[in-house]
């Protein structure tokens, strides 16, 4: 019977009426590594094999620069500039919003780091260097004062409140058997 | 307000007591004949009533009259204003011992240092 | 009459949690309800549930506090025994009904606000199940029944602010909000650890009564982690701001007035720990004074109305956590308890300001309020006055006992110092909200039509306007007075609050009169920059901590080790080794003689000469 339901249960996913699963199943990848054709070619030398590798990712041959030729294994894929899709223009009609990308765009080799809720590459008001000196000179600055403060304690002029009964000796988990300290208070 | 913190770290930086350590001097100097202070509530009415350590003081027989009126007038929570003000007022006069002893040590610290230096001095 | 009592408040907690998950399991048993079913289903529940914690206050009145109950035994095995079992303490059975009452004006609200939800049963389901585990939380005697409460929390905390997750920013703060709290989980499980294998027990009584030493530290430290993520104090606190990005129901709900305060309803239940400990105290109590003093710097120069609400948040929460490292952890429950009601309500406002507008969140643009919607900013002003501390509305009566407790203790000078700095930017940033929301003339696109006809948005409003006006005089008288009453001080510190108070407000109106003469326009300064883009800290910490750990993810992981040594040592390093062992052999049997004599004379010879040395 289990047998039965399994088969049943692998041809309603494999041709039923959800095409998510079997899209999923057709374009999922071998454990092993991107295939063959999906690699990126050989580094372009010739000025005609740079041109023929920017038209293949949809780049203009001005705006194509491979990867530097050091044995990683870039082959011709373009670098693309670090910058991250939450730096793009939100008010573009892009034809992935949510990406903030076009179709048949060239994908940045680091793409996954630099998709909207990652890495945020866009410029701010305060360069990154005086960011950090300031944000890191106030936490500085406060454990600094904690530390002084430490010393310097704030207090009323009043003695330590006085309490009966060998100053809570038992209740402060004293041993009962041990005769405590004697401490007597006195009026004033 | 703040006079004794500029005297504790500014200007009389070894006379001024510190609340956090032993106060030094004995409580009977000076004084002819000190009353103790008396206890009325016994440990076990307070463990009884479950007292945070805090409130197992002097005046803690007064905490517990005032406990017992706000548990007889349920469910009116605003009864008990007099067992209230007798706590407080007698947590007030505790207060005001504290200062006094603060004083005292002061002043106490003070004679001391006065006593050496005159004595340094013949 | 103790038995009595214990069966009487647990049936009261078992009734409550039944009525709460009542509509939750309808849904699950009917396929289809009606489109504000689960709404009226909650709203009646949560009413009931008011009314049955409300009697198990009532009743805690007369009877011993301090009460656990076990329901039955979880697992008992020879050396760990887990019981389920309620606490019935001041903190469990006062913060149910502050909570309940809350929870329930704001589903009402919640009505009107998300009308237009397709998805509105699941909405009111997800608060549901939210208050389910608050309650949980709340009453927790086992530290395993307390993390279940808490993670409940955690998760409802992210699908909420991911409620429109068609729009990236929710995703991106209901993801921050997973991943600070996580920061935080890991302290809590960190601190259970420690407790089952040390102290062999996770029942709270139990480990109260442990023998105390130094090495309590840890746990406790991992404890103030997980407060700290969970209550947003400083280091940890950027997802609360960013939580804005939910419903402002929600944003009322959990990031302000329950789930928020769970880190510091966690301190106040584990006090007895950190009672005799100066080290923890005072970790504590620099950490509150950090987070009060950074969040009130941050409200300063925020223009969006939820995001000043969100740091004033930010900012009280600071101060119950001053008040756990004073310790004085009842204090910080009753500013947990009075803080629920004003916040509530100043939430539900600016969210009844921006539903009117159209979404404007932008309080430029807001203005003249007063005149359009006299109720709503009637209680908008009342929250904001006892969010101030205006003497005997509801945050009076915590805020400022607070500041007196800490001016009479033997404590911290740079603390008190940013505390009361802290306390004055509250009111500067109060005076602000008001100027710009209520005052002038409006600033709004002239089409919006407002009007406060529906009773469903008002009501909640003036509910919790009169809680806000009330609760704290109530509260007060019901409490049993905290651990060190401070009675006695000079007159300018039993002032002190409401002077500088006072004094940030009248600096603030110095600058809102400024704000209306023609001055020559500056580029903003460094400090303006510091306050407005929340310290850098959100900007730097989620710039460069990712960027690291990416690309190391991508450079080391996936790049060196992945692609390059492992396919080296593996796959290649194989096929390499087999290679010229396989290209040797297929070359001699390539069906040639030459090799075949080759071999059998080669045969021959080892034969032979084996079978001479065998011999002779």
């Amino acid at each position: 019977m289990a047998g039965v339901g399994f088969r049943r249960w692998a041809q309603a996913l494999s041709k039923g009426r959800r095409p998510g699963v079997s899209a999923l199943l057709a374009g999922c990848r071998a454990a092993s590594g991107i295939s063959k054709d999906t690699l990126p070619g050989p580094y372009p030398r010739t000025p005609e094999e740079r041109a023929a590798a920017a038209k293949k990712y949809n780049l203009r041959v001005e705006d194509y620069e491979p990867y530097p030729d050091d044995g990683e294994g870039c082959g011709d894929y373009p670098k693309l500039p670090d910058i991250s899709q939450q730096e793009r223009d939100p008010w573009y009609q892009w034809d992935h919003p949510d990406l903030r990308r076009n179709w048949g765009e060239p994908m940045h080799w680091d793409f996954d780091m630099f998709i909207r809720n990652r890495v945020d590459t866009s410029p701010s008001p305060v360069p990154w260097s005086s960011m950090c000196k300031q944000l890191f000179g106030f936490i500085g600055f406060m454990l600094f004062m904690f530390y002084v403060g430490e010393k310097f304690k704030f207090y009323l002029p009043v003695a330590p409140k006085q309490y009966p009964y060998n100053n809570l000796y038992l209740e402060k988990g004293g041993d009962p058997e041990k005769q405590p300290e004697e401490v007597k208070n006195f009026e004033i | 307000m703040g006079s004794h913190l500029v005297r504790r770290y500014i200007t009389e930086r070894d006379t001024e007591p510190d609340p956090s350590r032993e106060f030094e001097f004995d409580p009977h100097f000076g004084f002819p004949e000190r009353k103790e202070r008396v206890m009325i509530a016994s440990q076990e009415q307070m463990n009884l009533a479950q007292l945070p350590l805090e409130q197992r003081d002097y005046c803690a027989h007064y905490l517990l009259k005032f406990l017992k009126c706000k548990r007889d007038n349920w469910p009116n929570i605003f009864a008990c204003k007099h067992e209230r003000h007798d706590w407080d007022y007698c947590e007030h006069q505790d207060y005001v011992m504290r200062m006094k002893e603060y004083e005292r040590e002061r002043r106490l610290q003070l004679r001391k240092k006065r006593i050496e230096a005159q004595a340094k001095a013949a | 009459m103790k038995l009595f009592y214990a069966c009487s408040a647990s049936t009261c907690v078992v009734l409550i949690l039944l009525l709460l998950l009542y509509p939750v399991i309808l849904s699950f048993i009917r396929s289809k309800s009606p489109k504000f079913e689960i709404y009226y289903h909650s709203v009646i529940a949560l009413g009931l549930s008011f009314y049955i914690s409300m009697m198990l206050l009532l009743l805690s009145l007369i009877l011993p506090i301090n009460m656990t109950v076990t329901i039955l035994p979880w697992t008992n095995t020879d050396v760990f025994d887990m019981d389920i079992s309620l606490q019935f303490d001041l903190y469990s059975v006062m913060f149910m009904p502050v909570a309940l009452y809350v929870t329930w004006q704001i589903l009402e609200f919640a009505y009107t606000y998300m009308h237009a939800d397709p998805q509105i049963n699941r909405f009111f389901k997800y608060l549901l199940i939210f208050m389910t585990a608050m309650i949980i939380f709340v009453t927790a005697n086992n530290l395993l029944q307390l993390f279940i409460g808490w993670e409940i929390m955690g998760i409802m905390s992210f699908l909420l602010i991911g409620w429109w997750h068609g729009r990236a920013d929710a995703n991106i703060a209901a993801l921050q909000a997973m991943i600070y709290n996580r920061v935080g989980d890991i302290g809590l499980i960190y601190a259970m650890a420690w407790f089952a294998i040390i102290h062999n027990s996770w029942d709270i009584q139990h480990i109260f009564q442990l023998p105390q030493n130094e090495k309590i530290n840890l746990p406790l430290i991992a404890l103030i982690i997980a407060a700290t993520g969970k209550s947003a104090q400083f280091s940890l606190h950027p997802w609360l701001p960013s939580a804005m990005e939910g419903p402002t129901p929600v944003s009322a709900l959990l990031h302000s007035s329950t789930m928020v305060v769970a880190g510091i309803f966690l301190l106040v239940r584990m006090n007895p720990l950190m009672e005799f400990n100066p080290t923890i105290l005072t970790i504590c109590l620099c950490l509150g004074a950090l987070t009060t003093f950074f969040s009130a710097l941050c409200a300063l120069t925020q223009n969006d109305i939820k995001k000043i609400v969100a740091f004033s948040t930010s900012s009280q929460l600071g101060l119950m956590m001053v008040a756990i490292g004073l310790n004085q952890p009842d204090l910080a429950f009753l500013h947990i308890c009075t803080h629920a009601f004003f916040k509530a309500l100043l939430f539900l406002c600016s969210g009844s300001f921006i539903h009117s507008l159209n979404g404007e969140q932008d309080i430029r643009k807001m203005g003249g309020m007063l005149y359009l919607m006299p109720i709503t900013s009637s209680c908008f002003t009342l929250s904001i006055l006892s969010l101030m501390g205006v003497p005997f509305m509801t945050g009076f009566f915590s805020k400022d006992t607070i500041l007196e407790a800490m001016s009479a203790s033997y404590v911290n000078i740079w603390a008190i110092t940013l505390t009361l700095m802290a306390t004055s930017f509250t009111a500067v940033y109060s005076l602000r909200l008001i100027f710009f929301v209520l005052m002038g003339r409006p600033r709004t696109k002239p089409v919006s039509t407002m009007n406060e006809h529906d009773p469903y948005a008002i009501k909640p409003l003036v509910r919790l306007a009169v809680a806000s006006i009330i609760t704290g005089c109530l509260l007060v008288h019901y409490m049993v007075p905290p651990k060190m009453p401070v009675i006695t001080m000079p007159p300018i510190l039993k002032l002190a609050a409401l002077i500088v108070s006072l004094i940030g407000f009248v600096i603030a109106l110095g600058l809102a009169f400024m704000a209306n003469k023609q001055l020559k326009p500056k580029p903003p300064s460094g400090p303006h920059h510091f306050s407005n883009m929340l310290g850098f800290f959100p900007t730097i910490i989620h710039r460069f901590i990712p960027k690291i750990i990416l690309t190391m993810a991508q450079k080391i992981a996936s790049k060196m080790i992945d692609q390059t040594w492992l396919k080296k040592t593996g796959p290649k390093a194989a096929s390499n080794i087999n290679k010229p062992l396989a290209t040797t052999t297929s070359n001699v049997q390539r069906g040639m003689i030459k090799p075949y004599i080759t071999l059998f004379l080669l045969t021959l010879t080892i034969a032979g000469i084996l079978v001479y040395f065998t011999i002779f």
